[in-house]
C-alpha cells in the first residue's frame, strides 16, 4: 500500500519576468510519506519557496504531476484550491505578520481557520484552546501577539496551521526570526505534533539545527532536488547514521556536487563506467588511476 | 466572517477608516445636497416672486351670490394657519346701478353710476369726515375723493334703478374716508374710495363710484330687489413671510379644502387666488427639475465614487499581508469580500446618517462661497429638511458598499499572489485597455451627440464642421424654447460616456507621456528631474488615477464657474431682452413728452397689436430712423409727408375764398382745414368767415390752429361742408393766397397758385368723380386754384367731399424690417415662400379705433429685438407713428411711448427711482434688474452649477485624502529610497527639489488639461440647461485662476508634509529597520 501523502513528478514551473522566463523547477520529483517529517534546504533560487507554494495550491505547476493525498493539484478549480487550503495543508510562515493578525488574540487567530471553514463558535474555542494547550501557551489565550515573544508567536502559528486537522503542514523558515532557543522550542511543538497527530511536516529552512533535526532532508539546487540526507537514531534521538545521497530521477539522471566537477574539471560530457556494485564517472579525459583512457 | 471579527478589524484600522468614513460622509452628504440645495433655490425664487408680486396676486378672495356664515372664518383661519392674516368681507351689487334704463346705463344727468356696496364694521374701517356712519336703512355715505369730484354732500338723495322696473333712493348721511387706505383690501375697491371714470361712448364719459351701506341697509333695501344679483365677498389678506418653499404643497392642499368645504354651502362659489397659480407655478417648476437634478447629480457622484475606489484600494493594498494570512487559513474570495462589504456597512451606516448634516453644511458654506450665493438669499431652515435628502444619503450610502466591496476583489487575487514571494508578476493588462473600452465610450458620445444634432435640425456634415458652434446655437435655441433636454437618457448619457472614457484614455496614455518625459530626461545631467520620473514611472497606475483625478476635479469645478458666469450673463442679457434696456419706462399714449432723461439711449414706440384671424400678437416698434437704416443696413427711401408743412410758429391759417352762387339758391360756403400734427394725428378745423353766404367775391377765411403738443402742423386737406337748400348739389370755389400767420403775427403766402404746380391732391369721395382741380381766374381776381364739388345725398347721409394731400387708393408701403419668424411664418402662410427683402406686404391690425391694414416693403429681417417676442415689425418712427395715427383724434393718439434707458449700475438708485416715478404719463417701470433676478433663481441652471461647485469642492477634499493617504501608504518605501540618497549624499533642498519635480510632473499636464476639460465641460452642458440664448460662455479667467491656485496650494501643503516627513527621518534608523 502506497502510504506517499505527497508525490511530485518530474514538476516544472516556469515565471514570466518582464520578458524573461525563469524557470523555477525544472522537473522536481519528490515523495513524502504520511506522518514523514523532512526539511527541504537550498539557497535563495533554488526553488524551494516554489515548490511549497505548489504544494500548498498557491500556485500552479507549468508541467507536472503533484499529487497531495487524494488531490491532484493541477486540476483543483478555485474552490476546490479554497477548500485544500482550507482543511488539507496548513502554513506557517517566516514573518509572523504572516501568520498572525495582529488585533485578534491568541485564541481567536487560532479559531480563524475554523472560522472560515464554518465551524460554530463553542466547538472551535473548545479546539482553539486544545490546541494552544498542546503548544505550551494555555496562559496566552487572550493574548495578543504585541504581547507574546517571537518564539510564542510562531507556536501560536503552528497552532493556527494545524487548526482545521490538516494532513500537510508547510513550514516556511519557521525558526528564520527567532533565537536559538525559541527555535529548539518551536521545532520540538513540530515534532509534537509530528508524533502525536502523525502529521506530516515539510519544512523549508536554511537553519541547520534544524535540518539536522529531522531524519529526511531534500537539498534544491538550481530547480532540482539534487541531494537526500538520510539520518538513523537511536531510541533517545540520538542520531547514529547519516548518508547523504545523490537524488536520481525517474529519468536517471543525477546532480553531482559542483565541488566534484570543479575538482575534476568536468565539462560538457563524462564516461561512465560500471563497475561491480557501483558506476564510476569519469571527466572526458582522464587518468584513471594507474590507467590512461 | 462574524462581526465581532469585522469591528476588532475596524477597530484596529480605525485611522484609516476614520478617514474612509470622512470621505464617505462628503460623498452621501454631496448626493443628499440635491433636493436640499433645490428647496434652498426655490426658497429664494418664492420669495423674490412674492416680494415682487402686486399685492393683488397674493390675496385670496371668496366670492359667492350667498352671504357666508360667519362662524366658517375659522376653516379658513385653521387651513391656512400663519398664512392668513385677517378676513374682510363686503357685500356689493355685481353691476352699477342708474338712473335711467339699466340695460344702457349712460347715468343720470349728472353722468354717474353706482355701485352700492356694504361692509360689515363701517366703524373699522372708516372714519367720518362729515356726518355719520350709514347705519340705518335708506342711509349711506360717499368717500371724500367721491364727494369732491360730484359735488355731493351730506342730505342729497341719490336715486337709482337696480332693475328697470325698481327704483330706490338712499340719502347720504355722511361722507367717510378708510382708516388704512393701503390696506390691500381697497386693492380692488378704487371704486369706492376715488371712483372711476368709464368711456361710455367716444364722446361720452361716466363717472362711477361706490355707494357706501351697512349690511342690514343693503339686506333691507337693496338685495331684495328682483332680476338684480349680489356678491358676497371674503377678502383673505395673507402673510407673505409665512410663505415657505417648503410648505407649497400643504398651502395648494389648504386652499383646495377651503374651495371644496365652501363649495358645499355655496356651489356657485368662485375663488380667486393668485397664490395659488403663483404656488402651483412653483411647484410645478421644482418637481420638473428634482429628478434631472439629481440625475446630474448621480453623474458626479460616479467620479466621487471612482474617488473613494480608489482610496479603498489603497487602504486594502496595505492589508495585502493580513489578508494574504487569511487566504492562506483556507480564506475564499468570497470571503473576503463579505468581509470587506461588511466593514462598509458599518461605514455606510455611519455615513447614512452624517450625510445629511454634511449636506447642511456644505450648503451652508454655498450660500456664502458659491458662485451663485447672492441668489440663495431666502436663508435656510433646518426644520424643512425634504425627507429626499435622508432617501439620497441611504441610496448613496448603499450604492457606496457595493462600490468600495468591488476592489475586494482585485485586492484578494494581489493577496494571494503576494504569498507566492515572488517578483515573477506577469504584466497583466487591464480588461478596459483590452477591449477598448476607453475608445468605444468615446465613440458612443461622439455618435449620441451628431443624434443630438441632427434631431434638433443639423442637416449634414458638411454643416456640423463648417460651423461647429452652429451645434450648440441650435441646441441653445431650442432648449431656450423648451424646458431643457435633459430629460432624454441618451441626452445625459453624452457627457458622462465622453468624460468616463477620456478618463481611461488617459490611464492609457499616461503612462506613455510618462515615458516620454522620462526620454526626454534621459540624458540629463542633474538626478532630480530624473528621479522624480522614475518614481513615477514605477507606479503610474497610482500616479495615472491621481492625475485624473485632478483633471476630473478641476472639471468640473471650472465648469461651475464657467456656468455660473454665463449664466449670470446670460440672465442680465436675457432680462435686457424682456425688457429693452435697464429700465424701460411705459408712458401713456398721448402724454406730454418728456425731456431727454438721464441714460436714455432710445425713445420709441411699442405697441401690440394681434391678427383678427389667428389672434397671433405682433410687437409694433417704431425707432429713429437713423437705428433702422443701421438694421436695414440701407437707409429707405425719403418719403415726403404729403401735403404742406406749416412751421411750429404757425397759429392761423387763412385763405381767400370766392365762391360762386348756386342758381336759384342761397348756398353757405362753409370750409374746413384738415391738418395733421407731426404725429399724423388729424384734426378737421373749421375756416371761418364773417358771412359764409358772400358769393362773387373773394372772402377771407381763417382758421385758429389749436395748440398741439407734437408741433409743427402739415395741412393735408380742405373739407367742403357746404350748405344750401337743395341737399344736393355742385359748386365751385376759387381758393387764392393761402396764408399762414404766427404767433407774432407776421404771414406768409403759403400759394397763390400764380406759377406754381397744381397740388397733387385728390377728392377724398366714396365714389369716383372727374377731376376737378384746375387753375382759373375767378372774376376778378388773379390765377387762383379752382375746385368744383359735390355735395349729395347717399341715403340719409350727406356725402361731405375732402380735398386730401393723401393717396386715395391704400395706405402708405411703409419700410419694415420683420422677425425671422413673422417673414417665415406669415410669408409661408400666405404665399409660397417666406418673405424676402423686397417684397410688399401687409398686416392687418386690430386697434381701438378698428381694424387697418398695414403694407409695408421689406427691407431687412432681425431674429430677436430687446423686448419683444418672436413676431415684431420695426419701422421708422415717424412713418409707423403717422400710419397709426391717421385715424387716431387728439385726444387719442399714438406715441413714442417707450423710452430705455441705461443704468450705471444694473439697478436703479433711489434718487433715480424717485425722479423716473415723478414723470407725467408714466405708466410702468419695467426694470431689467427685476427679470433678471427672476431668471437667475431658475431652479435647473443654478442647482446644475451649485451642484457642480459642490461637486468639485468635495472630489478635492477627497482626491487630497486619497493623494495624503498614498503619500503616508508609501512613506516607508519612499523613506527608504530618500535614506540611501541621503546616505549617498543627497541634502534636505534637493529632496524638497526632487519633490517638487515629481509633482509638477503631475500637477502641470493635470491643471492644463482639467482647464480644457472644464471648458469642454461647460460647453457640453451649457445647452441642456436652458441657459440663456445666444450667450457666448463666459470665461471667468480670475476665479479660475482662483481655483488653481486653491489646487495647487492644497497639494503643495501635502507635499511640504511629506517632504517634511522624508527630510527629518533618521537616516540609520529608517535603513536599519527598511521597509517596516
Amino acid at each position: 500500500m502506497d502510504k506517499s501523502l505527497v508525490i511530485c513528478e518530474n514538476l516544472v514551473k516556469i515565471y514570466k519576468v518582464a520578458d524573461l522566463e525563469v524557470v523555477a523547477l525544472q522537473g522536481v520529483d519528490l515523495t513524502v510519506e504520511a506522518g514523514e517529517m523532512m526539511a527541504v534546504v537550498g539557497p535563495s533560487g533554488s526553488g524551494k519557496s516554489t515548490l511549497m507554494n505548489i504544494l500548498g495550491a498557491l500556485d500552479t505547476p507549468s508541467a507536472g504531476r503533484v499529487h497531495v493525498g487524494t488531490h491532484n493539484l493541477l486540476e483543483l478549480s478555485r474552490r476546490q484550491q479554497v477548500i485544500y487550503r482550507r482543511r488539507v495543508v496548513g502554513f506557517v510562515w517566516q514573518q509572523t505578520s504572516r501568520n498572525l493578525l495582529p488585533y485578534l488574540t491568541a485564541e481567536e487567530n487560532v479559531e480563524l481557520p475554523m472560522a472560515l471553514d464554518g465551524v460554530a463558535a463553542n466547538p472551535r474555542r473548545i479546539r482553539a484552546r486544545e490546541l494552544l494547550s498542546a503548544v505550551g501557551l494555555d496562559h496566552r489565550f487572550t493574548h495578543k501577539p504585541n504581547q507574546m515573544s517571537g518564539g510564542e508567536q510562531q507556536r501560536v502559528a503552528i497552532a493556527i496551521a494545524v487548526a482545521n486537522n490538516p494532513a500537510l503542514l508547510l513550514a516556511d523558515e519557521p525558526t528564520g526570526e527567532v533565537d536559538s532557543e525559541a527555535s529548539n522550542i518551536i521545532f520540538d511543538a513540530l515534532r509534537q505534533l509530528n508524533r502525536d497527530l502523525g502529521l506530516t511536516i515539510i519544512i523549508v529552512t536554511h537553519d541547520h539545527n534544524v535540518a539536522g533535526r529531522v531524519d529526511r532532508v531534500i537539498g534544491m539546487l538550481d530547480g532540482r532536488a539534487s541531494t537526500e540526507t538520510l539520518r538513523t537514531r537511536d531510541v533517545t534521538g540520538k542520531a547514529l547514521t547519516e548518508d547523504e545521497y545523490v537524488l536520481l530521477d525517474r529519468a536517471g539522471r543525477i546532480q553531482l556536487p559542483q565541488t566534484y566537477i570543479d575538482t575534476l574539471k568536468m565539462k560538457q560530457r563524462v564516461r561512465l563506467h560500471l563497475s561491480l556494485g557501483h558506476v564510476r564517472v569519469y571527466p572526458q579525459k582522464t587518468e584513471v588511476e594507474g590507467e590512461v583512457e | 466572517m462574524s462581526w465581532s471579527f469585522i469591528l476588532k478589524r475596524l477597530w484596529r484600522g480605525r485611522r484609516e477608516m476614520l478617514m474612509l468614513l470622512v470621505a464617505f460622509s462628503l460623498v452621501t452628504g454631496f448626493f443628499a445636497l440635491s433636493p436640499l440645495y433645490l428647496r434652498a433655490l426655490g426658497e429664494s425664487a418664492l420669495r423674490y416672486a412674492v416680494d415682487n408680486a402686486h399685492p393683488r396676486d397674493l390675496m385670496l378672495s371668496l366670492i359667492s351670490a350667498s352671504p357666508f356664515d360667519q362662524t366658517r372664518r375659522s376653516i379658513i383661519m385653521h387651513e391656512l394657519g400663519a398664512v392668513a392674516v385677517s378676513i374682510e368681507n363686503r357685500t356689493r351689487l355685481d353691476s352699477i346701478v342708474c338712473n335711467e334704463d339699466a340695460n344702457v346705463c349712460l347715468g343720470d344727468e349728472n353722468r354717474r353710476a353706482y355701485v352700492p356696496t356694504a361692509y360689515e364694521r363701517l366703524t373699522d374701517r372708516f372714519i367720518v369726515v362729515e356726518g355719520e356712519y350709514p347705519t340705518g336703512d335708506g342711509h349711506a355715505a360717499i368717500s371724500e375723493d367721491v364727494a369732491r369730484r360730484t359735488d355731493l354732500k351730506v342730505g342729497d338723495t341719490i336715486t337709482f334703478y337696480p332693475d328697470t322696473l325698481d327704483e330706490t333712493s338712499v340719502e347720504i348721511v355722511g361722507i367717510l374716508a378708510p382708516i388704512m387706505p393701503e390696506n390691500l383690501f381697497w386693492l380692488t375697491q378704487q371704486i369706492i374710495l376715488q371712483g372711476q371714470l368709464t368711456d361710455v361712448t367716444d364722446n361720452f364719459q361716466r363717472f362711477d363710484f361706490g355707494v357706501i351701506m351697512s349690511e342690514g341697509a343693503y339686506a333691507a333695501q337693496i338685495a331684495p330687489i328682483g332680476r338684480v344679483s349680489t356678491s358676497y365677498e371674503w377678502y383673505v389678506e395673507t402673510d407673505t413671510d409665512a410663505f415657505r418653499a417648503a410648505d407649497l404643497n400643504s398651502l395648494i392642499s389648504a386652499i383646495e379644502n377651503i374651495e371644496r368645504m365652501f363649495r358645499i354651502d355655496h356651489p356657485d362659489l368662485r375663488v380667486v387666488s393668485g397664490i395659488t397659480t403663483l404656488l402651483n407655478q412653483f411647484q410645478s417648476d421644482l418637481s420638473a427639475v428634482e429628478g434631472t437634478i439629481i440625475l446630474f447629480a448621480g453623474g458626479v457622484l460616479l467620479l466621487l465614487f471612482y474617488q473613494l475606489m480608489t482610496t479603498t484600494a489603497l487602504i486594502l493594498e496595505r492589508h495585502a499581508v493580513e489578508w494574504s494570512s487569511i487566504i492562506s487559513r483556507g480564506g475564499s474570495t468570497e470571503q473576503l469580500g463579505m468581509m470587506q462589504a461588511g466593514t462598509m456597512t458599518i461605514l455606510a451606516l455611519l455615513a447614512f446618517v452624517s450625510g445629511v448634516p454634511v449636506a447642511v453644511g456644505i450648503l451652508i458654506l454655498a450660500m456664502r462661497f458659491s458662485p451663485l450665493s447672492n441668489v440663495l438669499d431666502a436663508g435656510l431652515s433646518v426644520t424643512t429638511i425634504p425627507p429626499l435628502s435622508f432617501v439620497l444619503s441611504g441610496i448613496s450610502a448603499l450604492a457606496a458598499i457595493v462600490v468600495l466591496t468591488i476592489p475586494a476583489i482585485p485586492a484578494a487575487s494581489a493577496s494571494l499572489i503576494s504569498l507566492k514571494q515572488s517578483v515573477s508578476r506577469p504584466p497583466t493588462t487591464p480588461a478596459w485597455a483590452r477591449y477598448y473600452l476607453d475608445i468605444v465610450l468615446i465613440g458612443l458620445s461622439i455618435i449620441l451627440l451628431l443624434r443630438l444634432y441632427f434631431l434638433f435640425g443639423g442637416t449634414s456634415f458638411e454643416q456640423l464642421f463648417a460651423n461647429p458652434s452652429a451645434l450648440i446655437d441650435a441646441l441653445t435655441t431650442r432648449a431656450a424654447q423648451e424646458t431643457g433636454l435633459l430629460n432624454d437618457p441618451f441626452n445625459l448619457a453624452i457627457p458622462a460616456l465622453f468624460i468616463t472614457g477620456t478618463a481611461l484614455l488617459w490611464l492609457r496614455l499616461f503612462p506613455l507621456i510618462m515615458q516620454g518625459i522620462s526620454i526626454l530626461f534621459s540624458r540629463a545631467n542633474g538626478l532630480i528631474a530624473p528621479l522624480a520620473l522614475w518614481n513615477i514611472a514605477r507606479d503610474p497606475g497610482h500616479y495615472a488615477q491621481f492625475v485624473m483625478i485632478i483633471i476630473g476635479t478641476l472639471a468640473i469645478g471650472i465648469a461651475s464657474l464657467i456656468l455660473a458666469a454665463t449664466h449670470d450673463a446670460g440672465a442680465w442679457k436675457a432680462a435686457r431682452n424682456t425688457t429693452g434696456a435697464d429700465v424701460a419706462l411705459t408712458f401713456a399714449a398721448g402724454a406730454p413728452s418728456v425731456n431727454l432723461l438721464p441714460g436714455e439711449v432710445q425713445r420709441l414706440a411699442r405697441y401690440m397689436t394681434s391678427d383678427p384671424n389667428s389672434r397671433q400678437q405682433t410687437m409694433l416698434y417704431g425707432i429713429s430712423i437713423e437705428s433702422f437704416a443701421a438694421f436695414a443696413g440701407a437707409m429707405p427711401e425719403t418719403r415726403t409727408h404729403p401735403g404742406i408743412e406749416l412751421p411750429i410758429s404757425a397759429a392761423e391759417v387763412s385763405m381767400q375764398v370766392y365762391a360762386e352762387s348756386l342758381a336759384g339758391e342761397d348756398i353757405a360756403t362753409r370750409l374746413a382745414l384738415d391738418v395733421v400734427n407731426s404725429l399724423g394725428v388729424p384734426r378737421s378745423i373749421l375756416l371761418t368767415t364773417p358771412d359764409e353766404t358772400v358769393t362773387g367775391q373773394f372772402v377771407p377765411y381763417t382758421a385758429l390752429l389749436p395748440d398741439d403738443p407734437h408741433l409743427p402742423y402739415t395741412i393735408v386737406g380742405l373739407r367742403f361742408l357746404s350748405r344750401a337748400e337743395s341737399s344736393a348739389f355742385e359748386h365751385v370755389v376759387y381758393i387764392d393766397d393761402v396764408t399762414y400767420t404766427t404767433t407774432a403775427g407776421v404771414s406768409e403766402i403759403i400759394d397763390d397758385f400764380e406759377d406754381s404746380p397744381l397740388p397733387e391732391w385728390s377728392m377724398q369721395l366714396p365714389i369716383t368723380l372727374p377731376a376737378l382741380l384746375t387753375r382759373a381766374q375767378a372774376a376778378g381776381g388773379d390765377t387762383s386754384l379752382r375746385i368744383a364739388y359735390a355735395i349729395f345725398a347717399r341715403g340719409a347721409r350727406l356725402i361731405e367731399p375732402q380735398l386730401s394731400a393723401r393717396p386715395t387708393q391704400g395706405e402708405p408701403v411703409i419700410p419694415v424690417i420683420l422677425s425671422s419668424t413673422y417673414a417665415d411664418t406669415f410669408g409661408s402662410r400666405n404665399r409660397r415662400d417666406a418673405y424676402a427683402v423686397g417684397d410688399i406686404g401687409m398686416l392687418t391690425l386690430v386697434l381701438p379705433e378698428g381694424v387697418r391694414e398695414l403694407r409695408f416693403h421689406v427691407m431687412g429681417f432681425l431674429p430677436t429685438y430687446p423686448g419683444a417676442g418672436d413676431r415684431f415689425l420695426i419701422a421708422p418712427a415717424d412713418d409707423l407713428l403717422r400710419f397709426l395715427n391717421a385715424q387716431a383724434s387728439p385726444e387719442s393718439y399714438y406715441t413714442n411711448n417707450t423710452a430705455w434707458l441705461t443704468l450705471p449700475d444694473r439697478q436703479m438708485d433711489t434718487a433715480a427711482r424717485s425722479q423716473i416715478e415723478a414723470l407725467p404719463g408714466l405708466i410702468s417701470i419695467n426694470e431689467a434688474w427685476v427679470v433678471y433676478n427672476q431668471l437667475l433663481r431658475e431652479p435647473l441652471p443654478n442647482a446644475i452649477i451649485g451642484v457642480l461647485f459642490a461637486g468639485f469642492w468635495v472630489s478635492l477634499l477627497l482626491g487630497l485624502l486619497d493623494f495624503g493617504f498614498y503619500l503616508a501608504m508609501t512613506s516607508a518605501r519612499r523613506a527608504t529610497t530618500f535614506a540611501v540618497l541621503r546616505a549617498l549624499g543627497l541634502n534636505g533642498a534637493r529632496i524638497w527639489g526632487l519633490l517638487t519635480a515629481e509633482q509638477a510632473a503631475l500637477v502641470t499636464p493635470a491643471l492644463a488639461v482639467g482647464v480644457l476639460l472644464g471648458i469642454v465641460l461647460a460647453y457640453l452642458l451649457m445647452p441642456f440647461l436652458a441657459l440663456f440664448g445666444d450667450e457666448a460662455l463666459q470665461i471667468p479667467v480670475g476665479q479660475i485662476g482662483g481655483l488653481l491656485v486653491i489646487i495647487i496650494i492644497s497639494f503643495v501643503a501635502l507635499l511640504t508634509w511629506a517632504a517634511s516627513a522624508l527630510t527629518r527621518s533618521k537616516i540609520g534608523q529608517v535603513l536599519r529597520l527598511g521597509d517596516e
